[in-house]
This record gives C-alpha cells, structure tokens and sequence, in this order.
C-alpha cells in the first residue's frame, strides 16, 4: 500500500541534509585568518625582522603576485619587465593584477584578510604606513653589491618623494613632473608667438584670454583649472603660500594665508572671473583636460606625461611644451611631482624574493621600460639619457621641470591627508561655482582641517 | 494500577520520546527549511551581530577592534554630516516615492485595458528596471549635462534656459529625483496586476449606482488597490532610504554635498576613510529609522488599507 517511490516530503528532507552536509563540509574547511592583530610598535613601518638576503638564483619555484592600478592594456609591458626579471630568477613566477578601479580598497581589504598582494603599487605612503601596510626597505637597499640599491643612480627629488622619516618605502616607479601643453595652430591663430620658458602668469593669463573663443558647442578655452588640490599646490608653492604646516600638523596660518588665498584665487578666477577655463561641470562632460585637448577644444593644458603618447599619435595636432609659468611677483616657480613607488607587503611571505621584483619593477629595467612605452618619465638620469629624452624637444622639458620640485607635497607631511583633502576639494568645488569667497573658504576649511590633521593616526 | 501508557513510556528509556507521525512531520518541516535557516544566520543574523558589536568599537580594518562603548553613537548625534545626509535622504525619499507611485499608477491604469499592443508598451516602461542602475545614471549624467545635455536642449526649444543640474548644488538633488521618476516598472507592473485583480463586478455595480469615471476610481479602484499600494509604499519607502547607485556614479556625494545621501556618507566613512566602527553605528541608525517608519506605516494601515475579506465591524 505504502508508495516505493519517494513522496515529495522525504525529496525535500533528502534536499535539506544534502544541502546542510555540503555546508557543513565547506565550513569545516579552514577559514582566511581574520584581520592580523597588530599591536602598534614604535617602528613606523613592520621591521624585517630577518637578516635580508638575495633569494638563491636556483631554488623551489614560488609564486609572487604584484597588483598594478592600471589596466590591462599595459600587460605587454609588464609582461616584458617580468621577463627580463625571470631571466635571473626563472623559478620565480609573478602574476600581475589589474586594478582600475577601487584600487586601494583592493590592497587595504587584502591586508586586513591577509591575502594582500606581495608588491603592489601605492602613492600615498604615510596612511597605509600607519595601517602597516608597507614593509621598510631600507635594510634591503644597503645589502651589498647588485642585491642592494644605489639611491643615488635616481634623482634625487625622486628619492625624497619616496622616503618618509627616513624609510625608503618603495621602489620608484616611473614618474612626471608638470608642464603646458600648447596648441600651436590656435597660437597662431591667435597671433600669439609661442611661449617661453620665462614666461609668467600674467602672459599665461593674457594668452588664455585671446585664446578663448567661440560660444556654446563651438566654443574653445585657454587653459584647463580643476577644482582639485594636487596639481594646485605648484601655484601656491611659487606665491609663497601652503596648504598645510611644514610638519603636517596644522592647516591654520597656512592655508589661510595671505598668499594662499591670492594664488588660489588666481588659479580660480580662471574659471569664474575670466572664464578662460572650463567650469567643472563641463570638464567632466567633455572627458578631462587630455580629450579637450586632443579635440582642440583647449589650447593650453598644465599637465603630466600621461596624455603626451596620444597626443603624439593624434594627426593634425601640433603642440608644444613649456615650463609653467612663474609668479611674477615672487619671481619663482615651485612645482609639484607625480610620484608612486613598487612597495613590498609586510605580510609577504617571501620578503627577499618581493624585494628583488621590487628592484626590477623600479629600478633601471622597469624604468626603461616605462619610459619606452611612454608611460611616463624614468627615474634616473642615466637612462633618461639612454632613451634621449634629454635632448629631444619635447621630453626634455620634463627632464628641466625636475629641479623646480622643491617643496614636501602634503600628502607626504600627514597620515590623514586623505581626509583632509576631502575638504578641501569640497571648498574648491564651493569656490569654483561661485557659491564661496576664496578667503571665507579657506578660512572655514583651514579650521576643519586642523582638527582633522590633530587627529592623524601616528607613524 | 499501573497505567499502560506510562509503563511504555518507561519501555523507551532514555529518550522517553515517542515517535510519533506529528512529530516526524516537524522535524521535515525543520529540515527543509534548514539550508534557508543557515544561510540566514550565516549572511544576514550573523554579520548583524557583528555589526552591532562593531558599532561599540574603534576599527580601522587593518587593526584589532577597540571597545568604546556608546561612544560611536555619541558622535552621530554630533556629526553635522549625518544631519545633513539624513535630510538629504529624506527630501529625496518625500519626492521620489510619492512621485513613483502616482506616475506608477497613473501608466497602470492606462494600461491595464486590453488595448493593441499593450503588452510590449508594458515591456517598454518595465525596461529602466531591467537595465540597473549605474548604466542608467551613467545615461542619465549624459543627458543632464549643462551645456551639452539632451533635456536643456529640449528645455531650450521652448526658450528655457536650462540648469547645469547636476552640476549645480541647487539642482543637483532634483536631478537624481528626476531620474528616479524614470524608473516605474516593478511598481506599475505590481499595480496592474493589483488592478487586474478587482472584479468586475463591483464596477459593474458602480455604473448601475450612476459612477462616473472618476467615482469608480475613488470608490472601487483606489480602496481595492489599497493593499497593494500599502506593500508599494512600505518597500519603496525602504529602498529609498538606501539610494545609493546614482549619487555613487555621477555626483560622489557633490556638488559642495548636495547629493550626499546617508548610505554614501556611510560608505565614504566605512571604505573609504576605514571607520569601520563609526560607520557600523550609522548603519544600525538606519536601520532604527527605517524600522520606526516601516512601524509607523503599518499602524496607519488600518485606517487606509482596506483588505476584501475584511466584514465592516
């Protein structure tokens, strides 16, 4: 009488402990380490706690993994850096790993579940330093003979971006400085002769005025100035101004200083009073600085390398390079670099072998190889005249902006440069609508930042 | 006299359990609806206790969590962002969620007749649902662009001078507003289904008392479509609390935070700045409003919703 087949009762009951046993099984696996309970040590980064040495030329095969925030159309270069480094170390294989995007949630959250990466990219060295999150090179680069690193083959400004109370926090990657790109048809067009390297910013003022033209759709700008911090601080360097304090601890009597507010209003009056620049609004619309440019949509940019190699390829489009422009009133130019660095995870657990990707990634091979793809600028004289970049008219402009840099960038003096930067940006976005006075904005911001910068986790 | 019943009770020993076929069926009840059970502890009970022991710590994700009490809940009363991204949330929700629902209704009315082809307009005002929301507000930010924008082109054919919408901080909310106006398909298609479901009947009786259009629809539409635009507006009201998608792809919280709605605050605070701890207060913030509002609508609900089964008392 009873039914042989299964009723559907006991079909899901049999379902139920199927799906429960298999969990079970999945959890009794063992489970990622949860975040590493790091007591904060008085060392500003985790210490090698080992004697550092080269790894053996011919040992078991290892695996490293590096993470790269930029996409994957670079592989072929990368792939060539490898190569050259399995050359010497064939029975080390690197997997690389793209990142465009949330770059930095990838290697914080790595860290914190201890899957991080074992070189990675970073530019921000004191935050994640704070957070342990860079191992302290130093013991490496004075191993003896090729095992060490001679700092002193790099530029010098280099190194200094690159170190933090005296830790050198990782090899420099390949890097650029700030120039003016310039339209030469729209110049001549213009009637304007082309800019020189003593030019100030009242010729560069002058100049963006003639070159604005046209309305609407059709219209073309004189010059590109965002709303945001980084590529400003050159501006207000060379008026004598700051955004914070030499030690990072305070922003007041800095940022709202005379000369901050003057250069910054300077820099924003582009925008609301000329209105030789594009409002944010638009730079957002029509793709950032490089792709107006590149359309002819803006005769002058202040930029870095990065958007030169398309530009270079683009047809019809002629332009030159020149030196920003200098304060004519303090008579100087400071400016400001764009720098990262191959850091090595604290967590790695192949330290020595890390160490020697590290040196491949930013030492002479890795910088050629950049500089080769037009990447970026490379980090050492010495193949800075290999490539010709000293003597060619364009790239040599680089090469000349270098000894203008100076002056500590922010983000090197503080921990919570981030943070600050956030209200910053904020106010600028305020001042460049035209809904804040620079001075009230500055005021107001210079107190917040304050309490932020007090609050700093330490080194 | 020794009662039978007990004697074999004794019989089992241990156990003292009879097996009895009640019994067998709750304990399938229970095994069938344990993987659901698991998972629900595991992804949603669980991390809410974690949540909720995290909310009383200092975490920097990369440290160990230091216990600080209500500490976090302190300094939300004191973060004049959380005001301000708690108002922004809620201007938005006061005309997003009204706005859906009345245009949601007013497309399923239209179209709940049978009339020619009305299943692939149908298909066509569910479609923002299907496409999501960031390929959405990335067409959208297009759209809205000040000077090259479609929407102020239109506007300027009839001589109006467009906003930079999201580009200004007066505008910039009303933007994503517009935007979610767009948006209608799971509420219009929930209705339609709710509209379906009155019987004709009633209409029927309605003309028969001399209705006119617009009586049928205040005094048999409305009132039997009422529980479904309960369930709308409970789980619209929800979702809107937690916009996110928009304000994340086109504004990041901007211009001058005009857009910052709380659930992106909460996430600048949490992965972006790494306070953990903080961030996970936020979120219990949260959830104690939506709660209460949820709450608060179901109380009303007696006096609105008005349910078939329901006898007049």
């Amino acid at each position: 009488m009873r039914k042989k087949l299964m009723n559907r009762r006991d079909f899901l009951k049999a379902a139920g402990l199927t799906v429960v046993g298999s969990t079970l099984a999945a959890c009794g696996a063992p489970a990622p380490t949860t975040a590493p309970a790091a007591a904060p040590t008085s060392a500003p980064a985790a210490p090698a706690t080992t004697v550092p040495t080269a790894p053996p030329a011919a040992a078991e095969k290892i695996s490293l993994r590096f993470a790269s925030w930029d996409s994957s159309s670079g592989q072929d270069v990368y792939n060539s850096i490898v190569g050259e480094f399995n050359k010497k170390y064939p029975n080390i294989s690197v997997s690389v790993e793209f990142t465009p995007d949330n770059y930095d949630n990838k290697i914080l959250t790595g860290l914190a579940g201890g899957s991080a990466p074992d070189v990675y990219m970073w530019w921000d060295y004191p935050s994640l330093m704070a957070k342990k999150g860079i191992l302290d090179l130093t013991p490496y680069i004075k191993l003896p003979g090729d095992q060490g690193l001679d700092v002193t083959q790099y530029y010098p400004q280099i190194i200094d971006y690159s170190t933090i109370k005296g830790i050198l926090v990782g090899t420099p990657n390949a890097f650029t400085p700030r120039a003016i790109f310039y339209n030469k048809k729209l110049f001549s067009a213009a009637g304007l002769s082309e800019p020189t390297d003593s030019w100030t910013w009242d010729d560069f003022l002058s100049a963006a005025q003639k070159l604005t033209t046209g309305t609407g759709t059709d219209k073309v700008y004189g010059i590109y100035s965002d709303p945001s911090s980084y590529w400003m601080q050159g501006y207000i360097w060379s008026h004598g101004g700051d955004l914070i304090s030499a030690d990072g601890t305070k922003a007041s009597g800095t940022m709202d200083s005379q000369a901050t507010i003057e250069a910054v209003q300077w820099v924003a009056d582009l925008v609301t009073k000329y209105q030789v620049s594009p409002s944010a609004d638009t730079q957002t619309t029509l793709g950032g600085a490089g792709q107006m440019f590149l359309s002819g949509k803006l005769a002058m940019m202040d930029n870095g390398r990065w958007p030169q190699t398309d530009l270079m390829k683009a047809k019809d489009l002629q332009f030159g390079l020149v030196l920003p422009p200098t304060d004519p009133s303090t008579k100087k130019l400071v400016s400001v670099l764009h720098t990262s660095a191959f850091c090595v995870s604290p967590q790695t657990k192949y330290k020595d072998q890390s160490w020697a990707l590290a040196k491949y990634l930013g030492g002479p091979v890795g910088n050629k190889l950049f500089g080769q793809a037009g990447w970026a600028v490379p980090c050492l004289p010495s193949v800075v005249k290999e490539l010709g970049w000293d003597t060619d008219p364009i790239e040599k402009v680089w090469i000349e902006a270098i000894p203008y840099a100076t002056v500590m960038p922010c983000f090197q003096r503080t921990t919570a440069w981030s943070e600050a930067d956030t209200e910053i940006a904020n106010t600028l976005q305020a001042i460049w609508l035209g809904k804040e006075t620079v001075e009230d904005g500055l005021s107001a911001t210079a107190k917040k930042v304050d309490t932020i910068l007090a609050q700093a986790p330490s080194l | 006299m020794v009662d039978k019943k007990n004697l074999a009770d004794q019989k089992t020993g241990v156990l003292n359990f009879h097996w009895t076929m009640r019994k067998s069926e709750i304990l399938s009840g229970y095994i069938t609806i344990l993987p659901w059970f698991i998972g629900f502890i595991v992804f949603t009970a669980g991390p809410m206790v974690a949540s909720l022991y995290y909310s009383l710590t200092k975490w920097g994700l990369l440290d160990t969590p230091l216990f600080v009490g209500l500490a976090n809940y302190a300094q939300l009363l004191q973060d004049p962002l959380v005001g301000h991204s708690l108002w922004i949330t809620v201007k938005y929700t006061l005309f997003s969620v009204p706005g859906r629902i009345i245009l949601a209704l007013v497309v399923a009315l239209l179209l709940v007749r049978p009339i020619a082809g009305v299943n692939t307009i149908r298909t066509i005002y569910f479609i923002p649902a299907v496409i999501g929301g960031v390929p959405a507000a990335m067409l959208w930010m297009w759209m809205l662009n000040g000077d090259y924008g479609i929407v102020n082109y239109a506007l300027g054919l009839f001589g109006i001078h467009g906003p930079a919408w999201l580009g200004d901080p007066q505008t910039a909310l009303s933007a994503l507003i517009i935007m979610s106006l767009w948006n209608i398909g799971t509420p219009m298609v929930i209705m339609i289904a709710g509209l379906q479901n009155i019987s004709p009947q009633l209409y029927e009786a309605a003309e028969l008392d001399g209705a006119g259009g617009w009586g049928k629809f205040r005094f048999i539409s409305l009132p039997m479509l009422s529980p479904t635009l309960f369930f709308i507006l409970v789980t619209q009201i929800i979702g809107s609390f937690q916009v996110f998608d928009a304000a994340y792809v086109t504004t990041s919280g901007g211009p001058i935070r005009s857009t910052l709605f709380y659930l992106l605050y909460f996430y600048q605070t949490g992965f972006s700045e790494l306070k953990m701890g903080y961030a996970s207060a936020m979120i219990w913030l949260l959830f104690i409003i939506i709660i209460t509002l949820t709450v608060l609508i179901f109380k009303s609900s007696s006096m609105w919703v008005f349910y078939e089964t329901e006898v007049k008392k």
